[in-house]
């Protein structure tokens, strides 16, 4: 089955939209902001913003929605407008929400209700908030998504564990499309342990921590606009990852892996920043460099100047790996 | 779309019905149940509100007990179906294991220690983040295969156990560990009390005068195998995935769509999946967690496309143990499918007549070889599914 990327939405550090990250891609980097952690610290931090999403949602609608959320709904948006179907009504679409860290903020501020009220202070809102699926809820509720619905945290490994059920649902005819995405915010707690761990995401190589959201409306129908790319490989498993060849071009989240071993990688971390998102940036910034005409970092093309027919995402954590495979529709 | 029936080899539950599968059948047929204050946390509540906590348990230091009670639902559930850690090693093994906190970066005494301006020890955090329930499978038992930790609120243990299957179907799995866990915990006691959905006595899910869940806590697993490997280990399917459905309300952040629309596409769905039609169903295991909303409709649901087949909660004996109960109600489904009966539903005692339905007051004899699952949750998730009973013992 051939399942097409048809639009990207992204919200992180390097701004909100496909231009924004088309832009930094081609610089290489973002510079960090700075996040002031409760213990005074101050770190550098990639940090997102997503209030353009007043553009799509009404702003008394975002009372209930927290930070996460309002990342979220508005990386949704952006991937459905950018496919131009934003205006279709929605009720079939699949939604797949992965998080590594889930709502940190709201579950902040439901302790802060319990330390300071007591007991009986507790807040409900904060509670409900505090789930890790309330960001796949409020979007299914702003979109009025009524397909499968699914969230998955798996830290580090979540992208591509939540990518390969996206990619199945698509196969086996549960969905047509399936708005797929990844958030996680830099909430005090997270900065936190950022700044008391440092290794919090096992940073390999440079880049600071960073926040946002990357969604991709996955498609197994004919759409009317030429997709971004086609999604051929989205696995997941322990152990060493399988062979990557023969793509042109490996992005790399995560430690090193056998399997990336003498093939072109680039880490993307500098651009949005290390998060358990980040292999969803990668997939997002593959797409993007893989349409026809877009430009890529330094050693995108290779020596004659042509772009690569095809990107690996690769994603190493723990024990465990992902890996996902967009081929250009190129001709 | 009528897909392959998934073979189920291997059962394993505990609860605070019972350390078993078998334990918890039991204590179920005998209408035992015993919920209490809590025992391993204290509050400032003026009412001391029930729980159904699993006694006698002890997590290991390092992982949370949430992901401990998944061990030894899993270890139970392994044996059931005679595979060993050498037979695992051999095969792609995947888990997908539903949860509502075994993934939730929230240790209260940390956040407290933290709020206050303190430099509180790693160690509460290091152990969340060695504890993702999937992963400590994958970890613990050396597993090679897909990895899924899903976080659908009280649906994510159905949704598990059918994506599960969907592993298998799709050939990227000989064998799939599917299931759910979840641990009592002050938070989410609060949180669940805050809300106003919390009983102060033992829950009466589809009584007239329900006033709200309890909570329990424990785990599930099922062991899940493809048709090629039980053939080729010539093993027993004590069950099957026959379908599986899910769907979104799209409607409340916490309180499901009146009209239970939601709910009826995820059953045609299982239904559907699974070629199963109404009359062949011999009973429906609910979601029945005893609170006003979710009771109503799922009650009227039943009636209007299961009329007359009899349909139980199992939250009267277990509580709500959120994350992991869509799982264990899995398990007891298979497990009353076996015996062709199912328990009484605990706590139910007057019809409520808004509702249109109403469970089985009795230890009830069964017919059919179907029945399904169906779980509800907070964020407008539904999802059902349809099991079959295999060879019998």
């Amino acid at each position: 089955m051939r399942i097409a990327v048809q639009g990207v939405g992204v919200v992180g550090g390097f701004g909100c939209g496909v231009q924004d990250l088309a832009q930094a891609l081609a610089r290489g980097s973002t510079p960090a902001g700075v996040l002031q952690v409760p213990t005074g610290r101050e770190i550098p931090a990639l940090r997102a913003d997503p209030s353009p999403l007043d553009r799509f949602v009404p702003r008394r609608n975002q009372r209930r929605l927290d930070f996460l959320s309002r990342m979220t709904a508005l990386g949704a948006h952006l991937a459905l407008e950018d496919a131009g179907v934003l205006a279709e009504d929605h009720g079939a679409l699949a939604v797949v929400v992965a998080s590594g860290y889930g709502a940190t903020g709201a579950t902040m501020a439901l302790i802060d209700s319990i330390i300071e009220g007591g007991d009986a202070c507790t807040s409900p809102i904060h509670f409900a908030g505090s789930l890790h699926n309330t960001p796949a809820a409020h979007l299914s509720i702003l979109l009025g998504a009524k397909g499968p619905n699914l969230s998955v945290s798996q830290f580090q490994l979540s992208v591509p564990s939540a990518l390969m059920a996206a990619r199945l649902w698509l196969e086996q005819g549960r969905a047509e499309r399936v708005l797929f995405g990844a958030v996680d915010e830099l909430s005090e707690l997270i900065g936190h342990l950022w700044a008391r761990q440092g290794e919090l995401e096992r940073p390999w190589g440079p880049g600071p921590p960073g926040e946002g959201a990357a969604f991709l409306l996955l498609s197994s129908r004919e759409e009317a606009r030429e997709p971004y790319g086609i999604l051929e490989q989205a696995v997941t498993g322990q152990g060493p990852a399988p062979g990557l060849a023969p793509a042109g071009l490996v992005f790399l989240s995560g430690g090193e892996d056998p399997a990336a071993s003498g093939l072109p990688t680039h880490r993307l971390a500098p651009v949005y920043g290390h998060m358990p998102p980040a292999p969803a940036f990668d997939l997002a910034a593959a797409a993007i460099l893989l349409r026809q005409g877009a430009d890529g970092p330094p050693g995108f093309r290779d020596a004659q100047g042509a772009a690569p027919e095809s990107i690996a995402c690769l994603t190493r954590a723990d024990e465990g790996f992902g890996l996902a495979r967009l081929r250009s529709c190129r001709r | 779309m009528t897909r392959g029936a998934v073979p189920i080899t291997g059962l394993g539950c505990v609860s605070a019905a019972g350390p078993t599968l078998d334990a918890c059948m039991a204590s179920m047929f005998r209408g035992h149940r015993a919920p209490a204050p809590p025992r391993r946390f204290s509050t400032s509540h003026s009412v001391r509100y029930p729980v159904f906590e699993v006694p006698d348990f002890q997590a290991p230091a390092a992982i949370l007990r949430t992901a401990a009670l998944l061990l030894q639902a899993a270890g139970e559930a392994l044996a059931d179906a005679g595979l060993d850690r050498e037979l695992l090693a051999s095969l792609r093994v995947g888990a997908c294991i539903g949860t509502t906190v075994g993934s939730a970066m929230n240790d209260e005494a940390f956040c407290r220690a933290f709020r206050t301006g303190a430099d509180p020890s790693m160690g509460p955090m290091d152990r969340i983040l060695a504890s993702n329930p999937a992963a400590v499978l994958a970890r613990e038992l050396g597993l090679t295969g897909p990895c899924q930790t899903i976080v659908n609120a009280c649906s994510s243990g159905t949704d598990a156990v059918g994506l599960g299957a969907s592993w298998i179907e799709a050939g990227l799995c000989d064998l799939v560990l599917a299931g759910g866990a979840d641990e009592l915990g002050r938070i989410t006691y609060n949180g669940f009390i805050s809300m106003r959905i919390y009983a102060p006595g033992p829950c009466r899910p589809f009584d007239r005068d329900r006033e709200g869940l309890n909570l329990g806590e424990g785990a599930a697993v099922l062991v899940l195998e493809s048709p090629g490997l039980l053939e080729r280990r010539r093993a027993r399917a004590r069950a099957f995935v026959l379908g599986y459905g899910s769907s979104c309300d799209a409607y409340h952040p916490t309180a499901p769509s009146p009209d239970g629309a939601g709910l009826e596409r995820a059953l045609q769905e299982a239904m559907a999946a699974g070629g199963i039609d109404p009359s062949q169903v011999a009973f429906v295991n609910a979601h029945g967690t005893s609170t006003a909303d979710n009771d109503r409709v799922e009650a009227q649901v039943l009636a209007r496309k299961l009329p007359g087949v009899p349909f139980l909660s199992t939250k009267g004996f277990t509580g709500h143990t959120l994350g992991a109960a869509g799982a264990m109600e899995a398990a007891f489904t298979v497990a009353c499918l076996e015996q062709g009966r199912i328990p009484a539903s605990a706590g139910f005692a007057t019809q409520d007549p808004d509702l249109g339905a109403a469970p089985v007051r009795e230890n009830t004899k069964t017919r059919g070889t179907v029945a399904l699952s169906q779980s509800l949750a907070f964020g407008g998730n539904n999802a059902v599914l349809a099991l079959g009973l295999g060879a019998r013992p």
